[in-house]
């Protein structure tokens, strides 16, 4: 019957399979995948950043104008909303 | 901060750390899988490395650290694994588990915490503050993992006979 310092004696001495040569070229390849995988993905955001601004140079109004646009509709919904309630405490 | 290449540090470290692996997973392509995640995860690191500990050192906390880690996730998605393999034939891995490695058998009984423990202490005949220091828990805890640990491996030890 085994005990458990014969165990532990066991899993000492157990013969502990040999390295594969060709593993630091795996963990190299992993490391280079890495890095193009990195690299690639910046490339992308960079086609996309500049593709984006590309693209809202091109369009029809300006970031200004637009926010502009914005505040006329806003102020006229305030005008009218005045004009409602001004109706509403009239009647 | 000292001038270090990759190829000399693994070629330093391999064998320390091919040895915890081999102890701590059991089918060989596993354990490439881990050795290549231990030295990606130093590879990463290297840069950081001030020199304070010493190398081997170093590198045995991030080897340490990345097989709990990878025991740990590999459990996570054991159940969902379970489910397809059920329906299939035993593969590869598993005659490979059978055959070679009949003496782990009992470690498997362990969780990823105490089999790492447990062959650090008893098995690689580390101080438990120095286990404490590499897996960052109080020393307490590892004594009382190792405890438990003990007990799981006896009562497996007597089953088998």
């Amino acid at each position: 019957m085994v005990n458990y310092e014969q165990y532990i004696g066991k899993l000492k001495s157990h013969a502990i399979d040999p390295l594969d040569e060709k593993l630091l070229g795996k963990i190299n390849g992993r490391v280079m995948e890495r890095k193009y995988q990195k690299l690639a993905a910046g490339g992308l955001v960079l086609i996309m950043l500049v593709s984006g601004i590309y693209y809202f140079q091109k369009m029809p109004f300006s970031a200004n104008q637009g926010l502009n646009v914005a505040e006329y509709v806003f102020q006229a919904k305030i005008a009218d909303n005045s004009v409602i309630s001004e109706y509403v405490f009239a009647n | 901060m000292p001038n270090l290449v990759f190829e000399n540090v693994y070629a330093e470290c391999k064998d320390k750390v091919w040895a915890l692996v081999s102890r701590y997973v059991y089918p060989h392509s596993e354990r490439e899988d881990l050795m290549q995640e231990v030295f990606l995860a130093v590879h990463k690191a290297l840069e950081g490395f001030r020199g304070e500990a010493e190398l081997s050192t170093w590198v045995y906390k991030i080897a340490v650290n990345t097989s709990l880690n990878y025991v740990k996730k590999k459990n996570r998605y054991q159940w969902v694994l379970n489910m397809f393999t059920n329906f299939a034939s035993p593969g590869h891995e598993e005659v490979e588990m059978r055959e070679d490695l009949a003496d782990f058998k009992p470690l498997q009984q362990l969780n990823p915490q105490q089999r790492m423990i447990l062959i650090l202490a008893d098995v690689e005949d580390r101080q438990i503050g120095e286990i404490a220091e590499l897996l960052k828990m109080p020393v307490g805890t590892v004594k009382s993992n190792l405890s438990r640990a003990r007990e799981i491996i006896k009562k497996e030890v007597m089953k088998i006979g």
